[in-house]
């Protein structure tokens, strides 16, 4: 009984004095880039696939001498999506890793709290994943390349309306994920300004396996097309219990569609969704096909759009500190960082082209509308 | 004195070890609850809520936050008075499950989008100072007789109905007073992360709450506030293993309930009596 | 609609059916709750998965195959969690299995990957028509299973001399001891049927909708234990018809009212019965 509790209590103790001053710490000739994502938890998918666009970018960028001739290391904070733990985690980044960057945070609610702590720091806050509104607004430092939903779904409700020839549609909602419930209200206003009605609503929640009373209830509703506003998973489960009690009309999706994910788990049920993308894998362009291969290569998965967000990110962000001349993480280089970051015009990535514009931190980015043909994903004609 | 993440991770300790201690309480009087993060969720919307749309002063709207969470916590305790151990659990398990699924659908505060811009005012000067109040209450409580009646309940309920203790009226009191602690450490966490929304107050929020009693130890109230430190510092000490982060969390709990299931803090680890090892087996033989 | 909305209840609430028998047994023994019995569910729906992928086994096969590495799982819970901590207390094999569930759900991230996946059918498409019911020959084969195993697990407990030696530790552990029952191996051998009954409700699931997640135990895992609630803690009767109760009741919230309170009417009902009658709708095994 002693031993057992001595045992404890050095446990315990050790936990307690080691702290927070376990990790990695940065050497003088690397250029640090700490990434805060969500690398478990239910978006632990995402921030996965951020991680691993990240890696591609850096490796390419490291082979080619890295960064004024300093290699690039990114450091992994994982917040769970919690954000909680997000503040630790880029406080963390800004106080004790003192890294020179910071990419994240991977979906909106972390990205909310998280900003105003790394701007107060006078640090540059880059997402590449989180689409919600007004990410940006009045911080300096602030800046995100991932597609603004507010942006596209504008795009996907006139082509779906011209091709479809839609009056009424069904929305979908998963109730208690605020992604799908901003999309919904995005949505709803995209459809009205179109003349098109919302015939009703029906909802979900994230997790859920079953969906055969949703359908059901679908079902006898009759629906033009049917408007999805969640992630890939219960997406595709929708599509599949959609297609099995016979409903084939069209579905309206958004950027949880760009995972080829969704399309392996519904396969021919997808046919028949439209949804807007900065990015498709199937993209014949050569610096887009170079990227898929790589991917493909090092992961044996094809890249989602985040992989590609991610990618342009690193590769924007590594131009901006070439173009600012600076590597150390002071607060005077931390201001010429940013403000050649906000300087980027014309950049060609993947997931199309960027340019900032004076003033706004998002990026203005080019828009594809997508459909499924012969199970891959195509351009809509 | 601190830098900026330490003087953070020191804010959450302080809130985290009110939240424990909001356990403790209701505890004490042989009542567990595995819903207290619905309570904390009151206490944060509602401070929210009066100091962002009625622009209270900061103690005016934790004080209404803290009051509604009490409200809460009497009207779920009182009927759920009959129901002992495992049966009470699970009750305030779904009471915290339904808060959640109810909160989400008021699109009037947010739902699943949640409310961010909640004005910062939380910083570790007034979680210290509530800390160190609820310190004093606690140390003093042992021997009152408020302390004693719950612990006669907590041992055999009966007996102390026997005894005349009015059984009812202190198991409310218990499950009231945390409520409204977990109500006000929801109040603290609010106005200091900017951003709530229901999913910061899920069940997985409230069996981290147990967490901090049964791992610290619920025979004196120091074992809840250590275990709220040990927890606190655990994820932020083990972001280093990232993805794998999870699998030690996990394992550690299994590994220190077969350690140690009372619990790391018990009854006499800090008494100096422990230590002295000519009176240690008769302390040991005798405590309960 | 109410025809398809029941049937997909009676389907839905098999899988729940089966996955409360599991929680009853363990608790109708120990009083206890495993709180890993959600990832128990959840790994069944992989081994099977990796027995069809990887082992090219044919789904009867892996079900029988998730059936006893679900049991072997169970087995090793018992060991880790309840045989060193029931005599001590009653909240410390709980803490070990929710620490023991958070651990599971991440292993099965890391190695299986975060996001859903497909689950092979096996069984090919077809639909018959009887009358207003359409029903998949897929629903059929699950339905059958589910009541098929349900129904042995009846006899083996009733006529069983196994069974009848779990009845009655199940009513008295000191008492079943003193009659000279291995308590133990008992315990032991409960755990591996819970589990396995609890690993062929995930494969039944991920075949019902063709993909499965890290994630699907915990919900599940939660139902389970506001079902054994309403039908009566340790009561087998009332885990199944519990189980199939809350089907129905699931699918018709979300038929016909609104579908975002889905997840609030479980343990809406839970509560009510825990206020109203909380020994449960079917009486509780007297502990």
């Amino acid at each position: 009984m002693k031993k057992r509790f001595l045992m404890t209590i050095c446990l315990a103790l050790g936990i307690l004095l080691a702290g927070p001053s376990l990790g990695p710490v940065g050497a003088a000739d690397e250029v640090l880039i700490g990434n805060a994502s969500s690398l478990t938890g239910t978006a632990a998918q995402y921030g996965i696939s951020t991680y691993e666009g990240l890696e591609v970018a850096m490796e390419e960028i490291n082979a080619a001498g890295g960064i004024l001739g300093k290699k690039i290391r990114i450091l992994k904070g994982d917040d769970s999506g919690d954000p909680r733990q997000a503040v630790n985690v880029v406080q963390k980044f800004i106080t004790k890793d003192k890294v020179l960057v910071i990419i994240g945070a991977e979906l909106t609610g972390t990205t909310r709290v998280t900003a105003p702590i790394s701007n107060s720091a006078g640090m540059v806050q880059f997402t590449a994943s989180a689409t919600g509104a007004g990410l940006t607004d009045n911080l300096p430092f602030m800046f995100r390349n991932s597609l603004p939903e507010a942006y596209a779904v504008p795009f996907v409700v006139q082509a779906g309306k011209k091709k479809f020839n839609l009056g009424s549609v069904v929305m979908i909602t998963s109730y208690n994920l605020d992604y799908s419930v901003d999309l919904t209200k995005i949505y709803e206003k995209a459809l009205g300004a179109a003349g098109i009605k919302i015939q009703d609503k029906i909802s979900y929640a994230e997790g859920d396996i079953d969906f055969s009373a949703q359908v059901s209830k679908l079902k006898a509703l009759k629906p033009e097309a049917v408007v999805m506003t969640g992630y890939y998973q219960e997406s595709a489960q929708l599509m599949i219990e959609m297609r099995k009690q016979g409903i084939h009309c069209p579905i309206l999706g958004s950027n949880g569609f760009n995972d080829p994910k969704i399309l392996d788990l519904a396969g021919k049920a997808m046919e028949g969704s439209i949804w807007a993308s900065g990015f498709f894998p199937d993209n014949p362009d050569p610096k887009v096909r170079k990227f898929v291969a790589k991917v493909q290569e090092k992961y044996k998965k094809k890249p989602n759009q985040f992989h590609a967000q991610a990618y342009d990110a690193m590769w924007i962000i590594a131009e901006a500190i070439k173009r600012a001349g600076v590597t150390e993480s002071t607060a005077e280089n931390r201001i010429k960082i940013r403000d050649a970051l906000a300087r980027t015009t014309g950049f060609v990535g993947v997931s199309g082209t960027h340019t900032f514009k004076p003033g706004k931190g998002d990026a203005e980015k080019s828009v594809f509308i997508l459909t499924l043909k012969t199970e891959k994903y195509a351009l809509l004609d | 004195m601190f830098d900026a993440y330490t003087s953070q991770v020191l804010t959450f300790i302080g809130i985290n070890s009110i939240l424990a201690l909001s356990l403790y309480i209701t505890a004490l009087a042989g009542q567990l609850s595995v819903g207290h993060a619905a309570f904390m969720g009151i206490g944060a919307y509602t401070s929210t809520l009066l100091m962002s749309k009625l622009g209270w002063p900061f103690l005016a709207s934790a004080a209404g936050g803290m009051l509604m969470g009490g409200l809460f916590g009497f009207c779920i305790g009182l009927p759920t008075l009959r129901l002992k151990d495992l049966y009470l659990a699970i009750a305030t398990l779904a009471f915290n499950i339904i808060w959640v699924v109810v909160v989400m659908n008021i699109e009037a505060v947010g739902g699943a989008l949640g409310i961010f811009n909640v004005p910062k005012v939380t910083n570790n000067t007034i979680v210290y100072i509530s800390l160190g109040i609820l310190f004093l209450f606690f140390y003093r409580l042992q021997d009152s007789r408020l302390g004693r009646a719950f612990r006669a309940i907590q041992e055999d309920e009966g007996a102390a109905r026997a005894m005349g203790v009015n059984a009812v009226y202190y198991k409310v009191y218990a499950f009231t007073l945390g409520a409204l602690l977990a109500a006000y450490a929801g109040a603290l966490y609010a106005h200091f992360v900017t951003f709530i929304s229901p999913h910061d107050f899920e069940v997985d929020r409230s069996i981290e709450i147990l967490l901090f009693v049964v791992l610290g130890g619920s025979q004196t109230f120091i074992g809840p506030i250590f275990g709220a430190v040990l927890l606190t510092l655990a994820p932020e000490v083990l972001r280093f293993l990232a993805e794998y982060r999870l699998l030690v969390y996990g394992l550690m709990f299994v590994v220190i309930m077969l350690l140690r299931h009372e619990g790391i803090i018990e009854e006499h680890t800090f008494s100096w009596k422990r230590w002295s090892g000519m009176l240690r087996r008769e302390r040991r033989e005798s405590s309960p | 609609m109410l025809a398809q909305q029941l049937l997909n209840g009676l389907t839905l609430g098999s899988t729940y059916a089966l996955v409360a028998l599991g929680f009853t047994l363990v608790f109708g023994i120990l009083g206890m709750i495993n709180f890993a019995h959600g990832e128990i569910f959840m790994l069944g729906a992989y081994m099977a998965l990796l027995l069809v992928t990887v082992g090219k086994l044919s789904i009867f096969w892996s079900l029988l195959g998730a059936m006893v590495g679900t049991a072997i799982l169970g087995m090793i819970i018992e060991r880790v969690s309840f045989r060193p901590l029931r005599k001590v207390s009653i909240l410390a094999p709980l803490i070990s299995t929710i620490g023991l569930s958070i651990f599971l759900r991440s292993l099965a991230q890391i190695i299986f990957g975060a996001e859903s996946t497909r689950f092979p059918v096996g069984i090919k498409t077809a639909f018959y028509q009887l009358g207003p019911f359409q029903i998949s020959l897929l629903q059929i084969v699950i339905l059958a299973i589910s009541f098929s195993l349900m129904a042995i697990f009846q006899i083996f407990i009733k006529k069983t001399k196994i069974g009848k030696a779990m009845r009655a530790t199940s009513e008295s552990l000191y008492t079943a001891g003193l009659l000279g029952i291995p308590v133990n191996r008992i315990i032991f051998l409960s755990f591996a049927v819970a589990s396995a009954l609890g690993g062929v409700a995930g494969v039944l699931l991920g075949l019902n909708f063709n993909a499965i997640s890290p994630l699907m135990g915990k919900m599940v895992g939660l139902k389970g234990l506001t079902i054994i609630i309403l039908g009566g803690m340790g009561n087998i009767t009332g885990a199944m018809v519990g189980g199939l109760f809350l089907g129905f009741v699931e699918v018709l919230s979300v038929g016909y009212l609104t579908s975002s309170y889905r997840d609030a009417v479980a343990f809406a009902l839970m509560f009510l019965v825990l206020l109203i009658r909380p020994t449960g709708l079917f009486g509780r095994v007297v502990r």
